[in-house]
């Protein structure tokens, strides 16, 4: 290998052992904060909810959550005890009740997309909110879990 | 050699090297699909495949990085640098499928373009957390194609081996770009600790081995002897170095081979002409220089390859006094015979 080439590898060598250790720390550190299923609350917090409202799907450990702030702000967030058990799950609020495994209903107004673990929280207005809510797998194009919208009295 | 074009220099090492690379790609991708398919029951065959191949191809491409420097270091992974090309090309083959099922699986069932999705679904390029992940493997993905397209024989005669070699120093940013992939990507996602320390590993392993052969190498090069008014330079005694091998000296900014063979000495350039591999760390085989890299072949006397093969490397002129040996520091042009050096041990001893 001539000179130059091994000049420019050392140095290139040098600047990767720098900044790829550097890019992993800052990836790592802005990772999103996960919470921990087991000390989420079951009852509301009531300082930041005047009431929360749960329902399980019928998934193992996957609740979604239906929060009112003291301003009136509504939340849904679902949380996973054991990460989402189907891939690339998007939340959505529909009209009809809808069996696992069928196709997505015209209705349905898409709320966000779960990631896993964490605890996905969405600021929904209170008239979009339907009489359902239903999780769709975009890998497998169908319906995986739906739940009743629980209710505020 | 460069006599002619070939499509590949098939021959049977180069057979049982890719076999056993195959065997080794399709055993793995098909227990990380049958383990991940036992661990994850739910998780569907498109999204096994995806990760096995990426994984596939970020693994292949450490073990590219890392054969380079290992070699340096020890002569006993030589082996494995003969075919490395081929390694660097299966990498770009896993990794392409994986860039082609990604983007059919995450945008290829919507209402745009899936390589105009691909750029602009998301464009948090102010996030960290969000940073888009997949146009880094599309760039890193661009850059191994081009060093696959031009991997050949072919294309290093044409672009000749400094502009090649100078062309595939790429794989460097090839490679930050992946670990960003994977950075900004799976290990946004992904909780498992053993998943991040895999792919710190893989970053310690492959910075610190060239950084470690890269500070070899450069102390070996500020080890120069001392330089005559005359241009004449005492590199050492031929008792010290061992029957069709050869010492390595640095003049005048580049190294220089001194091989001893057959009661003779002669000194060429330590630059193969292939892939500017280190001849003097080959060995005299049939009367020519032989590169550990890829068997290339010079005469030691006039550096030039044996018929019908036209390579040649810059001599150097020799001479021997006692058991001291000097050469001229200047370079005489590729090919230029010079007339070896006498020695022998019994002489030296007389």
């Amino acid at each position: 290998m001539i000179a130059s080439l091994r000049r420019a590898h050392r140095r290139t060598s040098i600047v990767l052992a720098v900044a790829l250790p550097a890019l992993l720390v800052a990836a790592i550190a802005s990772r999103p904060e996960w919470s921990d299923p087991e000390v989420v609350p079951s009852e509301p917090d009531h300082q930041r909810f005047t009431a929360q409202y749960f329902e399980y799907f019928e998934l193992d450990g996957v609740r979604l959550r239906r929060a009112v702030t003291a301003a009136g702000d509504q939340f849904i967030a679902v949380q996973c005890e054991d990460g989402l058990p189907f891939p690339d799950v998007l939340l959505y609020t529909t009209d009809q009740a809808v069996a696992d495994g069928a196709a997505l209903p015209d209705d349905a107004v898409l709320i966000g997309a779960l990631h896993g673990r964490e605890t996905d929280e969405f600021a929904v207005a209170d008239d979009s909110i339907r009489a359902h809510f239903v999780l769709y797998s975009l890998a497998h194009h169908a319906v995986v879990g739906s739940v009743t919208t629980p209710q505020i009295d | 050699m460069g006599h002619a074009y070939r499509a590949v220099g098939w021959n049977s090492q180069k057979r049982r090297y890719d076999k056993a690379l195959a065997l080794g790609i399709v055993i793995y991708l098909a227990l990380f699909v049958g383990v991940g398919f036992a661990i994850h029951p739910q998780a569907t065959a498109e999204t096994l495949l995806i990760r096995a191949l990426g994984t596939g191809a970020f693994l292949l491409l450490h073990l590219v990085l890392c054969i380079g420097p290992l070699a340096r270091l020890d002569r006993r992974f030589l082996p494995l640098l003969y075919n490395r090309r081929h390694l660097g090309v299966a990498t770009f083959a896993l990794g392409l499928v994986h860039g082609v099922i990604s983007l059919i699986q995450f945008h290829g069932f919507g209402d745009m373009n899936p390589l105009v999705s691909l750029f602009l679904a998301n464009t948090r390029y102010d996030s960290i957390a969000q940073f888009p992940f997949q146009p880094l493997g599309a760039a890193a993905l661009a850059i191994l194609f081009l060093m696959a397209a031009t991997s050949h024989d072919f294309w290093l005669a044409n672009l000749t081996p400094p502009v090649w070699k100078a062309l595939h120093m790429l794989v460097y940013l090839a490679y930050a770009l992946l670990v960003a992939h994977v950075a900004f990507g799976i290990l946004q996602a992904e909780q498992n600790p053993l998943l991040l320390g895999l792919v710190v590993l893989g970053v310690v392993m492959v910075t610190g081995l060239h950084v470690v052969a890269g500070s070899a190498e450069s102390s070996a090069d500020a080890l120069r002897p001392p330089r005559a008014e005359d241009g004449w330079v005492h590199v050492g005694d031929a008792g010290d170095i061992p029957e069709d091998r050869a010492r390595i000296v640095t003049l005048a900014g580049e190294r220089v081979a001194v091989f001893r063979y057959n009661g003779k000495l002669s000194a060429i350039s330590n630059v193969c002409r292939h892939q500017n591999g280190p001849l003097g760390e080959g060995r005299v085989i049939d009367g020519c220089v032989t590169c550990p890299w890829h068997g290339y072949q010079y005469r030691p006397h006039d550096g030039a390859s044996p018929a019908p093969f036209d390579e040649q490397v810059p001599t150097f002129r020799i001479r021997v006094d006692g058991d001291a040996v000097y050469v001229h520091e200047t370079p005489l042009p590729p090919g230029t015979p010079v007339e070896p050096a006498l020695w022998s041990p019994e002489g030296a001893d007389a």
